[in-house]
C-alpha cells in the first residue's frame, strides 16, 4: 500500500515473496548458493578451516567492515582452530552447533540458524556465520562492528544547563542512552524490522507501568502494518504512523536529545527509535508538549514559566504579526496611534509596491535566507548573514523598494519563529503564517479572526493516539492544564508521596 | 487516493473568492492624507470656510529624515454651503483622501460659533470619518488663522493642543469638551455645551488654551475667564486630581495664596411649583503657598479664622459665576436640568418645555467648605521670631 514508486515497483516481485532458500548438505553448495545469492559480491569475506580430528570443512562467513574484526579474530576464529581441531565429531552427530556454541565460540551474542535465508540477513547486518560440511544450519554470531559516530552534543538543539549528550546513529547506543537514564526493571524495549530492502531495525520503548496499555498496542499495531521497503530516517515512520496525516501540525515529538525523551518516557509516553537517525520519535504528543523544552525543568521555575509563555507569544506573533501590520494598516488605519500611523506612512513614502507585496517579499526573502543558511557549508556562511543583512535589510531600505517598517515586521517574525522549540511546529507556523497574512490582506481583522476560527476548528479536531491535540486546554483538566501554563516546582510533585 | 470531485468544486469557489473578492473596504495607504486639524470659520452669506491642517509626514531625523526642510504640517482651506461640500473642494487641492479619523483638535472661529452651528454640526452626526476624542476648541481669532499661525513648541499645533489637554497635571482652566460630548449637548435642553478658548497672547502667534466659550444651544454667548472656568469645573466635578490656586486678597500690594485641591462637589435640587432652589456644597482642602503678610498658621484660632475668609471669598466668587451664566448667559452649561432630570424627572417633564425661560430664576445656594491643610508645615511666622 505505502510504497516508494520508484522503487517498489521493481522490487515487489523479487524481495518479498521468495521461496526460502533450504540448506544443501555439501559445504561447497551451501557458499555458492551464498555466494551467488549476494551477487558475488567483493566484500563477502570467507575463511575455510578444518574442524575435528575428522578434519571435517568448515568455513566462516562475514561480510568486510559491517564486522568487528578484533572480536572475530580472538572470539571466533582463534577459539576454532585451537580448540576445534579436539573436538570429536561423527559425520551423524547432530549435536556439532551445539558443542560449538557451548564449548568454543567466545562471543556473546550466538545463536542458531534454520535457512541460509537468516544467513544472509544475519551476514548484512554484519554478524559472522559458521558452516561445517555436512550439516543443515549454521552458528550465527552476532560480532557485528561497524564505525559509528561518537556521542557528541546534538546540533539541533542545544542547551545552557542540562546535560550534553546526544541521540547518534546506532539504536544500540542509543537504547543504551535510554537505559543509562530509566534504570527500571520496568522500561520495555521491543525489537522489530521494517522495510522489505533496507531491513531497518526499529525499537519501541516504554515504562510498563506508566503507559497506558492502549497506547503501546496502537503504537506497535501501526509498527506492525508499515510495509514500505525503505526507511532511511525516522520521518519514514513518522509519517506512515501520524495521525491526521494530511495535517501540517506535528502530531509525533522528535528530540535529539536523550533526556527530552527520557522524560517523556516517565510521563508514559512510548519511543520509537529507528536505526540510523539520532531523531527518535515519541507518542503521543500534544501541541503544549511541542511548545516545551527539556530545560524547563532544568532552570528555576518561575524563570522556566517566564520563558514557557515567551513561547506562546512568540508563536503568536510568528502567525499573526505580518497579517496583523498588513490587516490593519490597509482596513483599519484608525486603529494606529496617530504618531505611529505618520511615521509609517513617512516611511511608505516613495516605496512602489503595495503593503502585501512588500511584507510577502520581504517575508520569502527570509525563508529564502534561512534555507539558504541550513545547506551553506559553514565556511560561507558568512557571506549569507553579509549579503542578508546587509544588503537584502539595509541597501532595500535606503533605496527605497522596501519600508523600514516592514523590515521591522519581517524580522520581529523572524526572530519569533526561532522561539518555538519544536522545528516541526515552527515550519508549520510559518506556512500558516502566510495563510493568515492572505486572509488578512482580503478581509482585515475580520479575516484575522476567520482564518483563527478556522485554525481552533483544525488544531480541536486532531488527536495523537487517542489524545486530543489541544489537550489540557481543550479538553479542559485543570490540574494537567496549571502543568502547562506554569512550570510547577518539583517539591509538589513527584515527591515519594505522590508517585513510587 | 482517489481525487474527489469536491476538491474540484473546493478549488473552484476559493479562486472565485480570490478573484472577486475586491478587497471590501480597503484603504490604500498611498491615497490617504492625515488629517490632524480641522477648522471652521464663518464666511459670508451663511456659507462656511473650512480649513485642515494635514499632517506631512516626515521620518524622525534619527531616521535621515531631514534631508530638506519640510514643513510638518500643510494648510488647505475652501468654503462652501457645507462641511461636506467644503472637504469636496479641498480633496480637489490636495489630491488625496482626507483621513479625518485621527484628528488631534477641532478648531471653531468665534464669529462662527456666535452666528450659530447646529446645521454645521450635521456633518459630524452622519459621517463615520471623524475623531469622536477631539477637544473643540473655540478661537478668538479665525480658526484657519489658528491653524495656520499658531506656534507651539511641537511640529504640529494641532498635536500640541491634544498632548496639552492629556496633561493630568495643568490647570483646570479650559472648559473644553470631546466631541462625543460636543454635539449631543448642543440639541440638549437641560445640559448646554461649552467650549475650550484658544486665545493669541499679546504677540500675536503664541496661543493659549484658556477659558470658556459658553454656548446657548447651538450659539456661543459668552467668554468665561480662566479663574471662573475653575469654579464652574469644580461644580460640575471635571477638575479630577489637579490643583487650583485662589488669591483672596482684594489688596493690590498684599497677596495671601491658597492651592486648592481634592475638590469635592454635592448638588441638590429642590422644587416647589414654579420655584426652583438648587444647592450646592463644595469643599476643598487649601493650602497656603504664598504670602506677604505675617501670618501665624500655628494659631489654631488664626487658621479658623482663614478658613472663614477663604469660604466667604469662594462663595462670593461662585455666587458671581453662577449669576453670570444664568442670568447673563441664560445658558445651562453647568446642567442643572438634567440633575434635575435625573433626581426628579417627574417633575422635570414640566419644567421641560419653558427650562430656558426659568434659568435666571433660579435660586442658588452655595456652601463652601474648606480645610487648611499642611499649616505644621509653614515657617515660624515672623511675628513670633522677633
Amino acid at each position: 500500500m505505502i510504497k516508494d514508486n520508484i522503487t517498489g515497483n521493481s522490487n515487489s516481485s523479487e524481495s518479498e515473496e521468495e521461496p526460502s532458500i533450504p540448506f544443501k548438505s555439501g559445504l561447497r553448495d551451501n557458499l555458492e548458493t551464498i555466494r551467488c545469492e549476494l551477487g558475488y559480491t567483493a566484500d563477502l569475506s570467507i575463511r575455510e578451516f578444518k574442524l575435528g580430528q575428522e578434519a571435517v570443512p568448515a568455513a566462516i562467513l562475514w561480510i568486510n567492515s559491517m564486522n568487528d574484526v578484533q572480536s572475530l579474530d580472538q572470539n571466533i576464529i582463534a577459539p576454532l582452530l585451537e580448540r576445534g581441531s579436539r573436538i570429536e565429531i561423527g559425520p551423524s552427530v547432530d549435536g556439532i552447533y551445539d558443542q560449538l556454541c557451548d564449548a568454543v565460540i567466545f562471543s556473546g551474542k550466538i545463536s542458531l540458524t534454520e535457512s541460509l535465508d537468516s544467513v544472509l540477513t544475519h551476514l548484512l547486518s554484519g554478524g559472522s556465520v559458521v558452516l561445517v560440511e555436512g550439516f543443515t544450519g549454521g552458528v550465527a554470531v552476532g560480532n557485528t562492528g561497524y564505525q559509528t559516530r561518537s556521542i557528541l552534543e546534538p546540533s539541533s538543539t542545544s542547551v545552557v544547563r542540562g546535560p550534553r549528550d546526544g541521540f547518534v546513529e546506532s539504536l544500540s547506543v542509543n537504547i543504551s542512552l535510554l537505559r543509562r537514564r530509566i534504570r527500571d526493571k520496568r522500561l520495555c524495549v521491543e525489537m522489530m524490522t521494517v522495510g522489505s530492502v533496507t531491513h531497518t531495525q526499529i525499537s519501541l520503548l516504554y515504562l510498563r507501568h506508566r503507559a497506558q496499555k492502549q497506547v503501546v498496542d496502537e503504537v506497535r499495531n501501526r509498527l506492525k502494518k508499515i510495509q514500505i521497503d525503505a526507511v532511511l530516517e525516522s520521518n519514514y515512520i513518522e509519517e506512515i504512523i501520524k495521525d491526521a496525516p494530511r495535517s501540517i501540525f506535528p502530531t509525533v515529538y522528535v528530540s535529539e536529545r536523550p533526556d527530552d525523551i527520557a522524560g517523556g518516557v516517565l510521563e508514559g509516553r512510548v519511543v520509537v527509535i529507528v536505526d540510523g537517525t539520532p531523531f527518535v520519535l515519541l507518542l503521543p504528543c500534544t501541541f503544549f508538549h511541542l511548545m516545551k523544552t527539556a530545560e524547563d525543568y532544568y532552570l528555576a521555575f518561575p524563570v522556566a514559566t517566564f520563558v514557557r509563555w515567551l513561547r506562546l507569544i512568540g508563536l503568536f506573533i510568528t502567525l499573526l504579526f505580518p497579517a496583523l501590520y498588513v490587516g490593519i494598516l490597509s482596513f483599519h488605519p484608525e486603529m494606529v496611534p496617530p504618531e505611529l500611523l505618520g511615521s509609517i506612512l513617512a516611511a511608505r513614502e516613495g516605496v512602489p509596491f503595495p503593503l502585501l507585496v512588500e511584507a510577502l517579499l520581504m517575508e520569502l526573502t527570509f525563508e529564502g535566507l534561512r534555507e539558504a543558511g541550513v545547506r551553506m557549508p559553514k565556511a560561507i556562511g558568512s557571506a549569507i548573514s553579509i549579503v542578508g543583512a546587509l544588503v537584502i535589510g539595509e541597501s532595500a531600505v535606503s533605496a527605497g523598494i522596501i519600508s523600514p517598517p516592514t523590515v521591522i515586521v519581517v524580522a520581529g517574525t523572524a526572530i519569533s519563529s526561532f522561539i518555538i522549540p519544536s522545528f516541526e511546529l515552527s515550519g508549520a507556523v510559518r506556512l500558516l503564517r502566510f495563510f493568515m497574512l492572505m486572509f488578512a490582506s482580503f478581509l482585515g481583522l475580520y479575516g484575522i479572526v476567520l482564518g483563527l476560527m478556522l485554525l481552533g476548528i483544525h488544531l480541536t479536531t486532531i488527536k495523537s493516539v487517542g489524545i486530543p491535540y489541544l489537550a489540557p486546554i481543550a479538553p479542559f483538566r485543570s490540574k494537567e492544564a496549571l502543568k502547562t501554563v506554569f512550570r510547577i516546582p518539583w517539591w509538589t510533585l513527584r515527591t515519594k508521596k505522590n508517585h513510587r | 487516493m482517489r481525487f474527489k470531485p469536491i476538491w474540484s468544486i473546493v478549488c473552484i469557489l476559493a479562486s472565485t473568492f480570490l478573484f472577486t473578492s475586491g478587497c471590501w473596504s480597503q484603504k490604500n495607504l498611498e491615497h490617504l492624507t492625515v488629517v490632524s486639524g480641522f477648522g471652521l470659520d464663518a464666511a459670508p452669506d451663511g456659507r462656511i470656510e473650512v480649513t485642515v491642517q494635514l499632517l506631512n509626514p516626515t521620518p524622525p531625523t534619527g531616521a535621515g529624515g531631514s534631508g530638506k526642510e519640510k514643513r510638518p504640517f500643510a494648510i488647505y482651506s475652501a468654503t462652501d454651503k457645507t462641511i461636506n461640500g467644503a472637504l469636496n473642494l479641498i480633496q480637489q487641492q490636495t489630491k488625496k483622501a482626507l483621513f479625518m479619523t485621527q484628528i488631534r483638535s477641532i478648531v471653531i472661529g468665534e464669529k462662527l460659533a456666535r452666528r450659530g452651528i447646529h446645521d454645521h454640526m450635521d456633518y459630524f452626526w452622519r459621517s463615520g470619518n471623524k475623531n469622536l476624542t477631539a477637544p473643540i476648541l473655540i478661537s478668538k481669532k479665525s480658526a484657519r488663522d489658528t491653524l495656520q499661525h499658531a506656534k507651539e513648541l511641537e511640529n504640529v499645533p494641532s498635536d500640541a493642543w491634544r498632548l496639552y489637554f492629556s496633561n493630568e497635571e495643568r490647570q483646570p482652566s479650559s472648559g473644553e469638551l470631546e466631541l462625543y460630548n460636543f454635539i449631543p449637548r448642543i440639541d440638549q435642553i437641560g445640559h448646554d455645551a461649552t467650549g475650550g478658548g484658544i486665545i493669541p497672547v499679546k504677540g500675536g502667534n503664541i496661543m493659549k488654551i484658556s477659558g470658556t466659550a459658553v454656548f446657548r444651544q447651538d450659539k456661543m454667548v459668552g467668554w468665561l475667564s480662566d479663574k471662573e472656568t475653575e469654579m464652574m469645573l469644580w461644580i460640575k466635578k471635571e477638575t479630577g486630581n489637579r490643583t487650583v490656586l485662589v488669591d483672596i486678597t482684594s489688596d493690590k500690594t498684599e497677596t495671601l495664596t491658597f492651592r486648592l485641591s481634592g475638590f469635592h462637589s454635592r448638588l441638590s435640587a429642590n422644587v416647589q411649583g414654579n420655584r426652583i432652589t438648587m444647592r450646592i456644597r463644595l469643599k476643598a482642602e487649601a493650602e497656603a503657598v504664598e504670602s506677604a503678610l505675617n501670618l501665624d498658621f500655628t494659631d489654631s484660632k488664626a487658621v479658623r479664622r482663614f478658613e472663614k475668609q477663604l469660604n466667604g471669598h469662594l462663595q462670593g466668587k461662585v455666587q458671581q459665576l453662577l449669576r453670570k451664566i444664568y442670568a447673563k448667559y441664560q445658558s445651562d452649561i453647568i446642567g442643572f436640568g438634567e440633575f434635575i432630570h435625573q433626581r426628579h424627572p417627574g417633575q422635570w417633564k414640566k419644567l421641560k418645555s419653558d427650562w430656558r425661560t426659568r434659568l435666571p430664576q433660579l435660586d442658588y445656594k452655595v456652601e463652601v467648605k474648606t480645610t487648611i491643610i499642611n499649616s505644621g508645615l509653614e515657617r515660624v511666622s515672623k511675628s513670633q521670631t522677633q
